[in-house]
C-alpha cells in the first residue's frame, strides 16, 4: 500500500496474542493516518464509558503518510486513548524516530489492548513481535530504562518507555522516547502503565513502497530545498521554541505564578539567548527534520544532561512556579522526564498548589513539610517526585490533575485551578487574548495549545477584539494544523519557517497515489474535529458548554503587574465567543453536532 | 592583526567618517513578516530611533515582532536605541509551536 | 572531490540517509544508505557522523575490480559486478563500505556522491568540496 507500513498490529496485553491484520484502503482513504485512525479505532473499538486505566482501553498508536519519507519533519506519531485525566478524547503527539521506525516495520498503527498481569516489553522486529519479561526495568527512570534496551538490543533500535510516573498511573504520566522526545498529554502513559507495558522496542528494515517514484523524490526535495531557503532557519534553528520566550514576557503571555500574570520580573534569565548561551550543547531534530527545535542541554550545577527546556517546559516549570534559573528549569525538566510525568500539567499543578499554600489553604500538614512557595527551587524538585511516586499527601493530590485536587480541596481554589476538561493549560496566559481563549476552550483535548495557536493573530487583529473573523481563524487552523498530525508529521516547517504549504500537496500525492488539495484535507480535519466532539459526548453524561469554559481567573483577575496588567475578558465576551464558534460550527448551543452538520460531514452513523 | 603591523585603512579619514555618519538602518523582516513590506525585502530607515519607533515608523507592529536581531545579536529589548549602519533582522512567530 | 561531515552541526535527523536510499537504489529505506549517524546520548550528547572519504581502499581490494572512479575521481560500485566476497567492508577505515544480504541481495554499496545528503541537510552539516591533501 503505497506510503503505508500495511499492516496494524494488535497486541491483546491479557492474553499475549498479537497479530497483525492489513491496513484497510477504506481507512486510510477516510482517515489518512496518525490522529485520524486514532479516533477511528477509539471510537469503533473502545466501549462507551471504559474505564481509562482498564482492560478495556486501548492505547493507538499511529504514524501517516509522510512518516519515514523524504518529508520535512516526517517524524511525528500520535498516541490515542481515553484520557484517564479527562475522561474524554485524548491523542499526544510524540516526534523523534520512532514513527519512522514503525512505518519500517511495515506498521501503521500499533494498537494496545487488555493488560498484562506482570511487567513486559513489546519487542518488534519487522515481522517479529512478541511480549517480553520486564520485570527487571519495572522502577527504574525511562532514560535508564532507554539505555538499558538499547545496550541489550542495539543503538538503532527505538525504543518508546514510560517512567515510574507511568507505572504508578500518575494521571497526566507521559511516554518518553529518544531522551527527550515525549507524547506527553492527556496522561497516555498512564493507560500504557495500565497495561503494565513499560517498553516498546522496535526495528525495522523495509523499504516503503510510493505511487510515484520520480514525482515523489522531485516534491520531496523541493520541500527541503523550500526550508533551507527560509530566511528565518538560522534563528529558528538556534533558538527553537525557546525563541518565544522573550516576546511572551513583552506581551504578557508567559504563564507566571501560576497566570496571576503574563509577565515575570525574573523572566530575562530564561529567555532563548540566555539558554542557549549557557546550557544548550547539541541541537538535537526529530526524524528528517532541516529545522530541528530540539536543544539538548548541560546543566553543570547538576552534572546532567537534558533535551530541553522548551517553551513550555519553561514557561510551566520556569515562570509559573517561579524559577528564574534555566539550570533549575532544566534540571526540573529532566526529573519530569525520566520520571515520567507531563512537564505541562506537573507544572501547573505545583503552581495551583504553591498559590493554595501561599494563601493559606494548604499548610505543611498537606505538604508533607514542603514549603511550597512560589520560587523554592528545592520544594519543586521535591514535589515532582512526590507525584511521579504518589508519595505523601501532596503526591497524592496532585498526580490526580489540579482540577480534581481543587475539588478535593475546595475552598475557592477551583478558581485558580488553571486548566479546562481537567487538562491543565499548556504555557499561554490568555487573560486579554480572545482567539487563543477560544482556542484554549474548544481545543479536543482540553486546555492544549497545539490544534490552534492565535496570540500573534489577537495582537493584530486588536487582543481585545470579539469578532467572528478571530473565531472563523481558530475553526480553520483546528482544520488545518492537526492534519500534520494525522500525516504523520510536523507542523513546525509551515508554521515558522512559513513555507508554502502547497508544496505538500504533490508530495502527498506522489507518495499515496490519491490526491488530495489542502481543501480535501481541511474536510477532512474537520471530520475528525466533529469526532473527537462526539467521543466526548458519548463518554461523559452531560457533556456541553459547560466543559468548554476556561478558568475564572481569566474573567475575573486582571493581572496587577506585567503586560497585561489591568486587563481581563469579561464572561459576557467569553460566552459571545462560544456562541460564535457554536454557530461557525454547526453545533447548537451546548456545542453538540446538529444532525445536519453531521450529514453534511458524513458522519451520521457516528451520531450519538 | 599582527602584533605592531597598522591595520591597512583603505580611504582616507574623512570620507570613511563621513560615509558611516550617514549610513541608515536596514530593517530586513524574515519569514511572515515580509508581507508588511508588500515586495520590498528591506527597508532602509534612519538611525537614532528606538527598535519599537522604527518598527512602528515602517507600519509594522512593534508587539508582533517576536525575535530582533541587531547585527547578529539577538536583542530583547524594543527601548535599544539603533545606531548608524546597523542591521536588524526581525521576525514574528506565527505559529506558537 | 569528497564528502566532509560537521558532526558538530549534525541534529541527528537523518533526512541525509533517506536521501541517500533513494539515489542508490530508488528505496525509502535509510538502512540502505552510505553515509553512518551514530547518536551518543544521553551521555555525552553529540552525534557522530561517518562518511566516505574516497580513499579508495575498497576499490584496491576488491578481486573482481567493480568498485570503479568516474570521471570525477570519484568512486562507485558497479552493481552487476559485484560477487558479495565482502572483501571491501572490512578495510574501510570509516565503517562506510556496506553489505548486507539480508536487505540488499546482490551488491555491496558506497557513497556515490551524488549530493542528494548535502540537498536535504537543514544544519548544514554535509558538504563537498576538492579533496584536502594531507
Amino acid at each position: 500500500m503505497n506510503g503505508y507500513g500495511g499492516s496494524i498490529l494488535r497486541v491483546n496485553l491479557s492474553t499475549g496474542t498479537i497479530t497483525r491484520e492489513p491496513t484497510s484502503l477504506e481507512l486510510a482513504r477516510d482517515f489518512i493516518g496518525g490522529r485520524g485512525f486514532g479516533i477511528y479505532f477509539l471510537t469503533k473499538e473502545v466501549p462507551v464509558h471504559a474505564d481509562p486505566l482498564g482492560p478495556e482501553n486501548k492505547l493507538i498508536i499511529s504514524n501517516g503518510p509522510l512518516s519515514g519519507m523524504l518529508a520535512p519533519g516526517g517524524g511525528k506519531c500520535d498516541w490515542t486513548c481515553k484520557s484517564p485525566l479527562t475522561g474524554g478524547y485524548a491523542d499526544a503527539s510524540m516526534g523523534g524516530h520512532f514513527t519512522a521506525e514503525m512505518k519500517y516495520a511495515g506498521l501503521d498503527s500499533i494498537i494496545l489492548e487488555g493488560q498484562s498481569s506482570k511487567p513486559v516489553y513489546l519487542f518488534i522486529e519487522n515481522a517479529k513481535a512478541e511480549l517480553r519479561d520486564a520485570s527487571s526495568l519495572w522502577g527504574k527512570g525511562a532514560i535508564d530504562t532507554e539505555v538499558e534496551l538499547k545496550q541489550m538490543h542495539g543503538e538503532p533500535y527505538q525504543v518508546a518507555a514510560i517512567g515510574p510516573g507511568g507505572e504508578n498511573q500518575v494521571l497526566y504520566a507521559c511516554i518518553n522516547h529518544d531522551y527527550g522526545r515525549q507524547a506527553g498529554r492527556g496522561g497516555v502513559g498512564a493507560v500504557m502503565g495500565s497495561k503494565k507495558l513499560k517498553a516498546i522496542v522496535l526495528h525495522g528494515t523495509n523499504s516503503v513502497p510510493v505511487a510515484d517514484p520520480e514525482a515523489y523524490r522531485k516534491a520531496g526535495m523541493a520541500l527541503y530545498k523550500a526550508c533551507k531557503a527560509a530566511d528565518n532557519l538560522a534563528d529558528w534553528t538556534r533558538y527553537g521554541t525557546t525563541i518565544v520566550v522573550s516576546w511572551c514576557d513583552e506581551v504578557g503571555a508567559l504563564p507566571t505564578r501560576n497566570f496571576s500574570a503574563g509577565s515575570f520580573e525574573g523572566g530575562k534569565t530564561l529567555y532563548g539567548p540566555v539558554m542557549r548561551e549557557q546550557i544548550v550543547i547539541t541541537d538535537k531534530g526529530c526524524f528528517g527534520c532541516p529545522c530541528p527545535c530540539g536543544k539538548y542541554s548541560n546543566m553543570k550545577r547538576y552534572g546532567t544532561r537534558v533535551e530541553g527546556p522548551e517553551y513550555e517546559t519553561i514557561g510551566m516549570l520556569g515562570s509559573d512556579v517561579g524559577l528564574s534559573d534555566i539550570q533549575d528549569v532544566a534540571q526540573a525538566n529532566l526529573l519530569c522526564d525520566d520520571l515520567g510525568i507531563d512537564s505541562i500539567s506537573a507544572g501547573g499543578c505545583i503552581s495551583w498548589a504553591m498559590e493554595a499554600y501561599e494563601k493559606g489553604v494548604l499548610t505543611k500538614e498537606d505538604t508533607d513539610g514542603l514549603d511550597l512557595r512560589f520560587g523554592n527551587v528545592e520544594a519543586v524538585f521535591t514535589a515532582i517526585k512526590k507525584i511521579a511516586a504518589r508519595e505523601g499527601k501532596l503526591g497524592a493530590l496532585l498526580s490526580e490533575g489540579s482540577k480534581r485536587a481543587a475539588i478535593k480541596v475546595g475552598k475557592g481554589t477551583q478558581d485558580y485551578a488553571i486548566q479546562i476538561k481537567g487538562m491543565e493549560q499548556s504555557a499561554y496566559a490568555i487573560h486579554n487574548a480572545t482567539a487563543m481563549l477560544i482556542s484554549y476552550m474548544t481545543c479536543d483535548v482540553g486546555a492544549h495549545h497545539n490544534r490552534a495557536w492565535a496570540i500573534t493573530y489577537d495582537l493584530q487583529v486588536g487582543r481585545d477584539k470579539v469578532v467572528p473573523e478571530k473565531v472563523a481563524r481558530v475553526i480553520w487552523l483546528q482544520h488545518f494544523r492537526p492534519m500534520f498530525d494525522v500525516l504523520g508529521g510536523c507542523r513546525l516547517q509551515w508554521v515558522e519557517l512559513g513555507i508554502d504549504r502547497d508544496l505538500y500537496v504533490p508530495l502527498l500525492e506522489a507518495i499515496t497515489g490519491i490526491k488530495r488539495t489542502w481543501e480535501d484535507l481541511e474536510k477532512t480535519g474537520e471530520r475528525i474535529w466533529n469526532l473527537t466532539r462526539l467521543y466526548w459526548m458519548r463518554e461523559i453524561d452531560g457533556f456541553g458548554r459547560s466543559w468548554d469554559q476556561p478558568s475564572p481567573r481569566f474573567y475575573t483577575e486582571a493581572p496587577i503587574s506585567g503586560a497585561t496588567a489591568g486587563q481581563i475578558t469579561r464572561l459576557e465576551d467569553v460566552q459571545k465567543l462560544l456562541d460564535m464558534y457554536y454557530e461557525q460550527r454547526g453545533w447548537d448551543a451546548e456545542g453538540h453536532p446538529t444532525s445536519s452538520t453531521l450529514e453534511k460531514l458524513d458522519l451520521l452513523e457516528f451520531a450519538i | 592583526m599582527v602584533n605592531g603591523e597598522q591595520e591597512y585603512y583603505p580611504y582616507p579619514l574623512f570620507i570613511t567618517h563621513s560615509f558611516f555618519s550617514t549610513m541608515p538602518v536596514i530593517l530586513r523582516p524574515v519569514g511572515h513578516l515580509k508581507s508588511y513590506l508588500k515586495d520590498q525585502a528591506e527597508l532602509v530607515v534612519p538611525a537614532g530611533r528606538s527598535i519599537r519607533e522604527t518598527l512602528r515608523a515602517a507600519g509594522i507592529p512593534p508587539e508582533v515582532v517576536a525575535l530582533v536581531v541587531v547585527n547578529d545579536v539577538h536583542q530583547t529589548d524594543k527601548e535599544m536605541v539603533l545606531q548608524d549602519g546597523d542591521v536588524v533582522r526581525i521576525m514574528a512567530v506565527i505559529g506558537g509551536g | 572531490m569528497r564528502l566532509y561531515a560537521d558532526s558538530a552541526k549534525c541534529s541527528g535527523c537523518n533526512a541525509c540517509r533517506v536521501a541517500c536510499s533513494l539515489n542508490l537504489f530508488g528505496e525509502t529505506n535509510p538502512k540502505k544508505a552510505a553515509l553512518i549517524i551514530e547518536p551518543h546520548f544521553p551521555e555525552p550528547g553529540v552525534y557522530e557522523v561517518k562518511v566516505c572519504t574516497q580513499c579508495g581502499e575498497c576499490a584496491q581490494v576488491c578481486p573482481v575490480e567493480c568498485i570503479k572512479q568516474d570521471d570525477r575521481g570519484v568512486y562507485y560500485v558497479v552493481q552487476e559486478d559485484c560477487i558479495m566476497c565482502e572483501a571491501c567492508v572490512p578495510v574501510c577505515p570509516e565503517g562506510v563500505m556496506f553489505m548486507d544480504a539480508s536487505l540488499v541481495p546482490d551488491t555491496a554499496w558506497e557513497c556515490d556522491l551524488c549530493g542528494d545528503c548535502v540537498e536535504v541537510c537543514g544544519t548544514s552539516a554535509l558538504r563537498i568540496a576538492e579533496k584536502e591533501t594531507a
